[in-house]
């Protein structure tokens, strides 16, 4: 975060110090409307959308660079993929252990007390798989659109991808 | 009444359905399409679910101007004289049928302050409600309920968002990656 140069990128000094100091409280916000999924009236979609807006947060206030230094594109592609398919593979062991597909396998064989973080059996696990989902993608599509520019070389419009090379460099030099 | 009215929407739509798929005019199929989608939004109205019916009668507007905006280029030619006329009292005709078929289906709901529940006890909610607390052991109904009781259909938004995101990355993508930074990378020099 020290590293990136403040003066060219990114918003002013205040808005920066206080996305800063604000940053951790919203990521633990969104942690608890993740885990308490179960108990209160929240799930693992607004988690995921709360943990996108910290990076898009970040985004705005420092630019694009610290983020991607961060959490990288194919990070989020990977997390995006494979929390896709860990939906699937939870939701397949109900087979295996339990009756039938999307059985909730853990809550019939370990009933649990109610009220607790690690009760419902598998409904936290889904709240977390798709936090993890909802999250990465809807920070791939900020991204993106953060990443491209459209310029123009010879006459031609193209839309390029700045995270391979720097627009602004080019035009100064 | 109402099955012989949702049989008769039912041929009507399948008859729509050939007809999109083996005309030859693209703009034909587009249209044919759309009056198969306001025809499932009226059987929707008529079952007594208004909320899935404004619900496709949304998306089906959309797909249709998405779908003509892909099918017609720019040979598009405004038509003037009476036809416009003509074109206004199909579209006030085809409303008021609409607005005809939305009262019947509000006139059969059933009256604010009385839920179904009371009227259909062994309907599935009531079963979510009654027992949906010990059954998944998650205080949180809505969670019981939409990844327990109804798993397979949160599934399926899940891969619904799975193909939206990734479509739309790969309309945003840059054409030939490699070859375009080698290019302006050569012109640079």
């Amino acid at each position: 975060m020290e590293k990136t140069n403040s003066n060219q990128q990114g918003m002013s000094l205040i808005v920066q110090n206080t996305a800063r100091s604000i940053k951790g409280l919203i990521f633990l916000f969104g942690i608890y409307l993740t885990v308490y999924g179960h108990i209160i009236p929240a799930s693992g979609f607004s988690g995921g959308i709360v943990f996108a807006c910290v990076f898009m947060l970040l985004t705005l206030a420092f630019g694009k660079d610290m983020v991607l230094g961060i959490l990288g594109k194919t990070t989020a592609y990977l997390l995006n993929c494979f929390s896709a398919l860990l939906f699937l593979l939870v939701a397949s062991l109900g087979i295996l252990f339990g009756s039938a597909f999307l059985d909730n396998f853990i809550e019939k064989i370990f009933p649990s007390s109610n009220y607790r973080i690690f009760s419902a059996g598998l409904i936290p696990i889904y709240n977390i798989v798709i936090s993890l989902f909802i999250g990465a993608g809807l920070f791939m599509v900020f991204i993106i659109f953060a990443v491209r520019r459209v310029i123009e070389i010879d006459g031609r419009r193209l839309l390029i991808s700045t995270e391979f090379f720097d627009v602004t460099q080019r035009e100064k030099s | 009444m109402i099955e012989t009215l949702i049989g008769m929407f039912i041929i009507f739509m399948i008859i729509g359905a050939i007809i999109a798929l083996e005309t030859t005019d693209l703009l034909s199929s587009v249209i044919s399409v759309g009056a198969i989608g306001v025809a499932v939004s009226i059987c929707f109205l008529l079952v007594g679910a208004p909320d899935i019916a404004s619900t496709q009668l949304v998306v089906e507007v959309l797909t249709i101007i998405i779908l003509i905006k892909a099918t017609i280029r720019h040979d598009l030619v405004t038509i003037e004289g009476d036809r416009e006329f003509f074109g206004l009292t199909i579209t006030l005709v085809l409303l008021f049928v609409l607005f005809v078929f939305g009262i019947k289906a509000f006139s059969g709901l059933p009256q604010f302050g009385s839920p179904a529940i009371s009227e259909f006890p062994r309907a599935a909610s009531n079963r979510y409600l009654l027992s949906g607390f010990e059954e998944t052991g998650s205080s949180n109904i809505i969670s019981s309920i939409i990844f327990d009781y109804r798993g397979i259909d949160i599934l399926a938004h899940i891969y619904v968002l799975f193909a939206g995101i990734w479509g739309a990355l790969a309309i945003m993508r840059v054409h030939s990656r490699k070859k375009k930074r080698k290019d302006i990378d050569g012109k640079d020099q």
